[in-house]
């Protein structure tokens, strides 16, 4: 079972794309901010993290920052509102290479899991 | 306590789609001002149209002094867009174009000059907001001009847009800064009661491609 860490602020924002993410072989845990994710990190070292970038008490760049400190090995996929280009640069120096546009759309989320997990995932 | 049709979920649903809509928005500004936008997490409310001068005060400080880009939108939704900035921010936001000091030989010809800029910033931001909203709620809407006014007008322009004391406001205090200079932004939805059924409709249909 892979876990997957979702980090967002929006309750609903968290459930859209849960139901993007098969059920099966998935195990999904849930965080409303950057420093609950960065703890929930520190507490489950999930597979793969989807996090979002405008978020209050701590912004997604901070957790991701905060998160590849400790775990420079951590693979996260940013998805977030913001698509200005700057903050695409953004996430591309953060180190961060997958990144979706929200609403979270089935096929993309399918892809960027399959470029985690090509074994798991059928696309 | 304020009371309105939508339920818990519903709200949540419209302040991500909000959120959405906005991201877009201030991506499209950006591209057209070439400066970065840092966004803050989007905050939603409902407030009865009868309430909404009391809210407003209580939220903004001065907002009778504030700016104001005006514009409606007919459709499938009626309504009337509103987004509100701090007295003075036209004198900030003006810097983002070129303006030739020939052309300015007047006090008069520049503040026309900043009610232009307040204009087009609204115009962009108000229709990537809107237009993405009801775009992602699939219902089609068209836009009336943009008008630049003030925070003293608001009341006059609730009444221009015929809206009842029970009719509802959307306000999304959306918060946003440029790269160097800080000017806070609230983007207010204002829509007719009759628009609530249908709105409830288009959430549930976005909710189910995720059911």
């Amino acid at each position: 079972m892979k876990k997957v860490l979702i980090v967002d602020d929006s309750r609903t924002a968290r459930f859209f794309l849960k139901s993007c993410i098969p059920v099966e072989g998935f195990e999904i845990h849930e965080a409303e901010n950057g420093e609950v994710g960065v703890a929930r990190f520190r507490e489950l070292n999930p597979d793969l993290t989807f996090m979002d970038l405008t978020m209050p008490v701590m912004d997604g760049f901070d957790a991701i920052a905060a998160i590849r400190r400790e775990f420079p090995e951590a693979r996260i996929v940013v998805l977030t509102a913001d698509v200005q280009r700057q903050t695409q640069e953004r996430i591309a120096a953060a180190g961060v290479t997958t990144f979706l546009q929200k609403p979270p759309q089935k096929d993309a989320v399918r892809k960027a899991l399959a470029e985690f997990f090509p074994e798991d995932i059928a696309l | 306590m304020t009371t309105h049709p939508f339920t818990e979920m519903e709200l949540d649903t419209l302040q991500e789609i909000m959120n959405m809509a906005f991201g877009t928005a201030a991506a499209q500004l950006a591209e057209v001002v070439d400066v970065f936008i840092q966004l803050r997490a989007p905050r939603i409310s409902i407030v009865p149209v009868g309430e909404l001068s009391t809210y407003l005060a209580a939220e903004i400080p001065d907002f009778r002094q504030t700016s104001v880009v005006e514009q409606q939108y007919r459709g499938e939704t009626n309504g009337m867009a509103l987004l509100l900035f701090p007295e003075g921010a036209e004198k900030q936001m003006i810097s983002f174009f070129e303006v030739d000091p020939e052309v300015v030989t007047t006090p008069d010809i520049r503040l026309e000059l900043e009610k232009e800029v307040l204009v087009e910033i609204g115009n962009v931001l108000i229709g990537a907001t809107v237009g993405r909203l009801f775009e992602l709620l699939k219902r089609r809407i068209n836009y009336m001009p943009p008008r630049a006014t003030g925070g003293y007008a608001f009341d006059d322009l609730l009444v221009r847009g015929a809206f009842q004391p029970d009719d509802f406001a959307i306000t999304m205090k959306a918060e946003f800064a440029f790269e160097d200079r800080q000017v806070t932004g609230m983007l207010y939805l204002v829509n007719q009661q009759s628009a609530a059924a249908d709105l409830k409709r288009a959430l549930g249909e976005f909710w189910s491609q995720y059911e």
